[in-house]
C-alpha cells in the first residue's frame, strides 16, 4: 500500500515537472519579447564581442546567458524561441534539479510534492524558467552544485554548476559563495575538496566572467541581489520541508501540507500563461508588431518609440527583417514619425497629436499620423 | 633581405649552441637529449657573448672575424660530436599535451617570429640597445669617447646581438632576443618531463610564452626574455644538481649566474640565489665553484665600467664611486621608476597588469588573477623552490614598475600555479587554453586598453620586407622621418643634443640626450636657463681685506632641491680680481664642474647635483696668496644659507658676517649666450620636439636663439646652431 502511494506520488511529481516544461516551452515560443529580454539582445546579443567587450560592464549583462543566446540565434535564426532556448534547456535542468533535491532531502511522501510543487509553481521562478534573462539558469546551475555536493560522487561537476552560476547571472556570486564556501567547511577544508570541488567552481567562473567583469566596479558586484532574491526560494523552501521531514510529528506534517497546499494555490492564481507577472505591459507587443507590420508593408517608415520600447522594436525590426522601418532614430518621441509606439505613459501624445490609433491595450498604444 | 636577417640570427644561435656543445662535453654533465642542446644554447650564448666583448676591446668585431670564428667554432662542435653516443630522450609527454602544447606555441610562434622579423621599431630596441650595437659595429668595438648612462649597463645581450647585426641587421638581432623567447617554455617543459609533472610544466609553458608582455618584449632587441631564460636555467640547473650531486654542473650554474648579471643588472640576484640554494646542502670548498665561475662573466662589465666611467656599477651606486660621468640626481631619477603614476589603490596593480596595461607598460594575462592559487603549491618541495624563486626574481619589479621587470618570475610563478592546480580534473587545459585565446593580439585588443604595450599587428608583409622598411619605420617610429635630413645636414660626428631619447640605432650621429651624460645634464641646464633659471639672486659677502691661498663658500641649509651657483666672482677692493691658470677649483660634491662657477658664463652653473646638504662646498685655492674683501655669488632663486671660509695656515677659516642678498636685474637675452655655450661644448645641432621645455620658444625666437631650422616632421624640429 505504501508502495504504490510512493509510485503515485512520485508520478504526479514528475507529470507536473513535465507539464511545467511543456508549459514553458509553450511560453518561450508564444509570448512577446519583454523589454528586459529585448534590451539584451539590443545591447549584448547584435552587437559583437568587439563592440560588446571594452563597455563598462552592465549588471543586467547576465554572460553565459548572452553568450548562449548568442549562440543559438546564430544556430536557428532570431526568434523569441531560439531567443529563449537558454532559458528554457535551464528551465529544464532546473526542474530536473527540484525533482532530485526534493526526492533527496523529502524523500518520497506527500512532502516530496510538495516541494516539487512549491519549488516549480512560484510565479517568479516560473516566469525565469522560460524568459531570456539568466536568473533561472543561474538558479538551476546552483540548484545542481547543490545537489550534486549533497550527492557527493562527483564534485567536479558540482564545482562546475556552482562556477556557471554566477556566470549565468551575477545576482548569484554570493549564493555561490555561500554554498561553495559552507560545503567546504563542512568537509573541514579538507585538500580534496579544494582541489576537486572548489578549484574547478572558482575557475568555471573566471574563465566566463574575466574578460566581462574587466571593467565593472566593485558595486556591479552587488547590483540586481538585492531585488532579485529569487535564490531564497527553493534553500528556504527546501529547508523547511526537510525540517519538517525530521520532526517527524504528523501534526506538524499535516499543517506544513496544508500550508504548502495553500501556497501552491496562491502560486497557481497568479501564474498567467499569456505574459509574464514582471513585465505584463509588454504582453501585446508582438500583435501591435504584427499590425504595424502590415499596416507599413512596403514603404519605408519612421518610427517614434517610448525609449523603454525602442529595444522591442529593435528586436522585431532584426527578427522580421524589416529593411522598411528606419533606424530608430533614439530622440525624444515628440519628433515628427510616420507610427508612433507609445507607453501608457506617453499615449497622451496620440490625443494632443491627434494621432489615429492602430493598437492600444493596458501598455501599449500603437498610433500613425492622421491621414485627413 | 629577408635571407641575410635571417642567416644572422641562425648563425647567432648556431655558434651558441656550438660553444655549449663543447662546454657540455667538458664539464661532462649528464643531460638529456632535448634539455642539452637547450642549456647549450644557454649556456652558449654566455659563451659568446664574453668573446664578443673581448673583440669589442680590441676593436675586432668585425662580420669577416665573427664568420670564421663562428665557422671555426661550429666545425669544432661537430667535429667534438663525432661518434659520441646520443643522449637519452626525457620521459615523454602526454600525447593530448604534447599536442595541445605545440598548438598553441606554433600559432604564437608564428605571431611573434614575424613581429621578431619586421623592422625594429620598440622603443628601447631602436633607442640604445640596438643604438650601443650599431656603434660598437660602426668602430668595430667599444666606443671609449661615447657617454651616455645607457652605454654602461652589463650589455650581455647586446653582445649577442652584435654578432647577428653584422649578417642581418636590427630584425636579426631582435630574432635572436626571440630565439631566448622561445627556448623558455621548451626548458620549462623539459624540466617538467624530468621531475615528472608534464602536465603542470605544459600549462606554465603555455602561460610563460602566451604572456602579452613576453611577447612583445621577447620580439624585440630587448634583454628581458634573455634574462627570464637564463635565470631559469639557472634554476633548472641547480635542480639537476640536486638530483646527481654533480659538482661539475656547479660551474655551468656560476658561469649562468653571472651571465645573468652581464644581460641585466637586475639579474644579479642569481648568483646569490644559487650560493644560498648550495650552500643549504655543501659547506665546503666545491662552493667556491659557483662565483669563481660567476665572475668570469661578471667582471669584464665591472672591469670595464672602472676603467672607462671610475664607477664599477656605473650608471649606479654614483655617490659611492662618484665620476664626472653621471650626476647622482640623474641616477635618482632612475630610482623613481618603482613608483606606479596614476594607480590610487593597491589592487589596482593586479588589474593592470592583467586586464588593462594602461597605467603599467605592459600586461601578463589574465590568468594570473589566479595567481594566489600557486599557495597551494607549497605542499610539494618543488612548489616551494619554485615559489621562492618567484618571490627573489620578482624583486626587481618593486624598484621599475614596468611589467617586463616580473618576467624573470613568471616561469616559477606558472609552474607554481601548474603544480597547484595538477589535481584538478580538466582545469590545467582549460585555463591553458583560455589564457592562449585570451592573450592572442586581435582579442587581447577587445578587452585592454587601447594604449596598452603590447603586439598590436603581425606584420607579415613587412617582415617578409614586401613592404618597404623605410615605409614601415616611418609609420612606427616618428623620428625615423628626421633620418634623412639629419644625414644629409649633420656630419657623422658631429653631436646633437635632444632632451629625449631618439632612435639611435638608425641615427648615426651621436645624440646626447638631456638626461643620459653629464654632458647632456649641463646642455640642458644652459638651454633651460634662459628661460626658467636666469641668474636672480645675488649674495654678496663684505669682510676685511685678507691675503688667502683658498676660499671657499659653504652650504648650511638642508633642502631637496640642488644646491647651485652661476658665478662666483671674488673682489678686491670693488674690483673683480682676475683669475689666473693656477687658481684650482674644486667642490663638494660635482667637483668636475667646479669651473663653471668661474667661467664668466650666466648660463653656465656649478650644481652639487645632489639634494642640499649642510658641508657642501665649492672651493677655488689659488696656487698663491691673493688679496680679498668681497664675495659674490650669483644664483637662481633657492634655499641656499652659504657662509664664506679662507684658508689661513693651512686651515679653513669663517668669515663672520652674513650676505647682503639683492635682487639681480634681470639679464639681457641670454639665449645667444646658451646656444654660443653648446657650440662650445661640440653641440652644433638640436633636435627639439614641440612639447620640449624651449620647443615654442626656439620656433618664436630663432633668431635670438641663433639658430637655424633645417627640418621638421612629426612635431620635431632639427635645429643648427649658427
Amino acid at each position: 500500500m505504501e508502495r504504490s502511494s510512493t509510485v503515485w506520488i512520485s508520478r504526479v511529481g514528475r507529470v507536473l515537472l513535465l507539464a511545467l516544461f511543456a508549459v514553458n516551452v509553450y511560453r518561450a515560443a508564444t509570448q512577446s519579447i519583454t523589454r528586459d529580454e529585448a534590451v539584451t539582445f539590443d545591447r549584448w546579443v547584435r552587437p559583437p564581442l568587439r563592440d560588446v567587450l571594452p563597455q563598462p560592464y552592465d549588471p543586467n549583462n547576465h554572460v553565459l546567458n548572452t553568450l548562449l543566446i548568442k549562440r543559438t540565434v546564430g544556430l536557428f535564426r532570431l526568434s523569441e524561441f531560439s531567443f529563449r532556448l537558454p532559458s528554457l534547456l535551464g528551465g529544464a535542468l532546473y526542474l530536473w534539479a527540484v525533482y532530485r533535491l526534493s526526492r533527496r532531502l523529502l524523500g518520497t511522501g506527500p512532502l516530496f510534492l510538495a516541494g516539487v510543487a512549491l519549488l516549480s509553481l512560484h510565479p517568479l521562478i516560473l516566469d525565469y524558467l522560460s524568459a531570456a534573462r539568466g536568473y533561472g539558469m543561474a538558479l538551476a546551475f546552483w540548484m545542481w552544485a547543490l545537489e550534486l555536493t549533497l550527492e557527493g560522487r562527483n564534485l567536479n561537476l558540482a564545482g562546475v554548476c556552482l562556477g556557471l552560476s554566477p556566470a549565468a547571472n551575477l545576482a548569484f556570486l554570493w549564493p555561490a559563495a555561500a554554498l561553495g564556501i559552507a560545503f567546504v567547511a563542512a568537509r573541514r577544508a579538507s585538500m580534496a575538496v579544494v582541489e576537486r570541488f572548489a578549484i574547478p567552481a572558482v575557475v568555471t567562473g573566471f574563465i566566463l566572467l574575466v574578460i566581462p567583469l574587466s571593467h565593472a566596479q566593485p558595486a556591479n558586484l552587488t547590483d540586481g541581489a538585492a531585488g532579485r532574491s529569487l535564490y531564497l526560494v527553493p534553500p528556504a523552501t527546501l529547508a523547511a520541508l526537510a525540517l519538517v521531514r525530521k520532526v517527524n510529528w504528523k501534526p506538524v506534517s499535516m499543517g506544513a501540507l496544508g500550508i504548502a497546499a495553500l501556497l501552491a494555490g496562491y502560486y497557481l492564481s497568479q501564474f498567467r500563461i499569456g505574459f509574464y507577472g514582471q513585465w505584463p505591459q509588454d504582453a501585446g507587443a508582438r500583435s501591435l508588431v504584427g499590425i504595424l507590420r502590415r499596416d507599413a508593408a512596403g514603404r519605408p517608415v519612421e518610427i517614434g518609440a517610448s525609449r523603454e520600447l525602442e529595444p522591442i522594436l529593435s528586436f522585431y525590426q532584426a527578427r522580421y527583417r524589416l529593411a522598411n522601418w528606419k533606424p530608430l532614430r533614439r530622440q525624444p518621441v515628440t519628433g515628427e514619425f510616420d507610427y508612433y509606439v507609445l507607453t501608457a505613459n506617453d499615449s497622451g501624445l496620440a490625443v494632443e497629436r491627434r494621432l489615429e490609433v492602430l493598437y492600444r491595450d493596458s501598455g501599449l498604444l500603437l498610433a500613425r499620423k492622421s491621414r485627413d | 633581405m629577408v635571407l641575410p636577417i635571417l642567416f644572422g640570427a641562425a648563425f647567432t644561435v648556431a655558434i651558441s649552441i656550438a660553444m655549449g656543445s663543447l662546454l657540455l662535453r667538458r664539464l661532462r654533465v649528464t643531460l638529456h637529449r632535448l634539455e642539452a642542446v637547450l642549456f647549450a644554447f644557454v649556456g652558449g650564448s654566455a659563451c659568446l657573448s664574453l668573446a664578443t666583448f673581448l673583440l669589442c676591446l680590441v676593436h675586432q668585431a668585425t662580420g669577416p672575424v665573427f664568420l670564421s670564428g663562428g665557422l671555426a667554432v661550429i666545425l669544432w662542435a661537430a667535429w667534438d660530436a663525432r661518434g659520441k653516443p646520443r643522449r637519452m630522450p626525457l620521459p615523454s609527454m602526454p600525447p593530448v599535451w604534447a599536442g595541445l602544447f605545440s598548438l598553441i606555441l606554433t600559432a604564437f610562434f608564428l605571431a611573434y617570429f614575424f613581429n621578431a622579423l619586421a623592422p625594429e621599431v620598440s622603443a628601447d630596441g631602436s633607442g640604445y640597445h640596438l643604438g650601443n650595437v650599431a656603434r660598437y659595429w660602426r668602430h668595430h668595438g667599444f666606443v671609449w669617447d661615447y657617454h651616455s648612462l645607457r652605454s654602461y649597463f652589463s650589455q650581455g645581450a647586446e653582445m649577442l646581438f652584435l654578432v647577428a647585426f653584422s649578417f642581418g641587421g636590427h630584425s636579426a638581432a631582435a630574432l635572436v632576443h626571440f630565439a631566448f623567447l622561445t627556448a623558455l617554455p621548451l626548458l620549462m617543459v623539459c624540466y617538467g618531463r624530468r621531475f615528472a609533472f608534464p602536465r603542470a610544466a605544459g600549462f606554465a609553458a603555455v602561460l610563460a610564452y602566451t604572456c602579452p608582455v613576453a611577447g612583445l618584449a621577447g620580439s624585440s632587441a630587448y634583454n628581458d626574455l634573455a634574462v627570464a631564460t637564463v635565470l631559469f636555467a639557472v634554476f633548472y640547473s641547480l635542480q639537476v644538481w640536486d638530483e646527481t650531486n654533480d659538482s661539475k654542473l656547479l660551474i655551468l650554474v656560476g658561469l649562468l649566474s653571472g651571465f645573468a648579471y652581464a644581460l641585466k643588472y637586475t639579474a644579479f640576484l642569481a648568483l646569490p640565489f644559487a650560493i644560498s640554494c648550495v650552500y643549504r646542502r655543501i659547506r665546503d670548498r666545491r662552493l667556491l665553484l659557483l662565483p669563481l665561475s660567476a665572475v668570469l662573466m661578471i667582471a669584464p662589465w665591472t672591469i670595464r665600467n672602472w676603467i672607462w666611467v671610475g664607477n664599477p656599477f656605473a650608471p649606479f651606486m654614483n655617490r659611492w664611486f662618484p665620476n664626472p660621468y653621471v650626476h647622482p640626481g640623474v641616477e635618482q631619477s632612475l630610482g623613481d621608476l618603482g613608483r606606479y603614476e596614476g594607480i590610487h589603490h593597491f589592487w589596482e596593480v593586479p588589474l593592470q597588469l592583467t586586464l588593462h596595461g594602461s597605467l603599467i607598460p605592459g600586461m601578463v594575462g589574465p590568468v594570473f588573477l589566479l595567481a594566489p592559487l600557486a599557495l597551494l603549491a607549497l605542499r610539494s618541495p618543488h612548489g616551494r623552490r619554485l615559489l621562492a624563486a618567484a618571490l627573489v626574481f620578482a624583486i626587481p619589479a618593486y624598484f621599475n614598475t614596468a611589467a617586463r621587470f616580473l618576467l624573470p618570475a613568471i616561469p616559477f610563478l606558472s609552474l607554481a600555479m601548474g603544480i597547484a592546480l595538477a589535481n584538478s580534473w580538466g582545469i590545467l587545459p582549460a585555463l591553458a587554453m583560455f589564457e592562449a585565446l585570451v592573450c592572442w593580439p586581435p582579442v587581447l585588443a577587445l578587452y585592454c586598453d587601447p594604449v596598452s604595450w603590447r603586439i598590436r599587428h603581425i606584420p607579415v608583409r613587412a617582415a617578409l620586407r614586401l613592404e618597404p622598411e623605410s615605409q614601415f619605420l616611418r609609420e612606427h617610429i616618428p623620428d625615423y622621418w628626421l633620418r634623412e635630413p639629419i644625414e644629409r645636414e649633420v656630419a657623422p660626428a658631429e653631436k646633437i643634443f635632444s632632451f629625449t631619447t631618439r632612435p639611435e640605432a638608425y641615427i648615426e650621429q651621436p645624440i646626447m640626450v638631456s638626461y643620459e651624460s653629464t654632458l647632456g645634464n649641463l646642455a640642458n641646464e644652459i638651454l633651460l636657463t634662459p628661460i626658467y633659471y636666469p641668474p636672480l639672486v645675488r649674495r654678496r659677502f663684505r669682510f676685511e681685506a685678507q691675503n688667502t691661498r683658498g676660499i671657499r663658500v659653504v652650504e648650511q641649509a638642508s633642502a631637496e632641491a640642488y644646491w647651485s651657483i652661476a658665478e662666483m666672482r671674488l673682489l678686491s677692493q670693488g674690483r673683480e680680481v682676475q683669475g689666473s691658470p693656477s687658481w684650482h677649483f674644486t667642490a663638494w660634491p660635482n667637483r668636475w664642474e667646479a669651473y663653471l662657477a668661474f667661467d664668466g658664463s650666466a648660463v653656465t652653473r656649478w650644481s652639487s647635483w645632489q639634494p642640499m646638504s649642510p658641508g657642501s662646498r665649492l672651493q677655488v685655492d689659488f696656487g698663491r696668496e691673493e688679496r680679498i674683501d668681497e664675495v659674490v655669488l650669483e644664483g637662481p632663486v633657492d634655499a641656499a644659507q652659504v657662509t664664506v671660509e679662507i684658508s689661513t695656515g693651512g686651515r679653513w677659516m669663517p668669515l663672520g658676517r652674513g650676505p647682503e642678498v639683492t635682487r639681480m636685474e634681470p639679464s639681457t637675452d641670454l639665449r645667444m649666450a646658451a646656444t654660443r655655450e653648446l657650440k662650445g661644448r661640440g653641440i652644433r645641432y638640436l633636435l627639439i620636439n614641440d612639447s620640449d621645455s624651449t620647443g615654442a620658444d626656439m620656433k618664436q625666437n630663432t633668431s635670438q636663439w641663433g639658430i637655424t631650422r633645417l627640418a621638421e616632421a612629426n612635431g620635431t624640429v632639427l635645429y643648427r646652431v649658427d
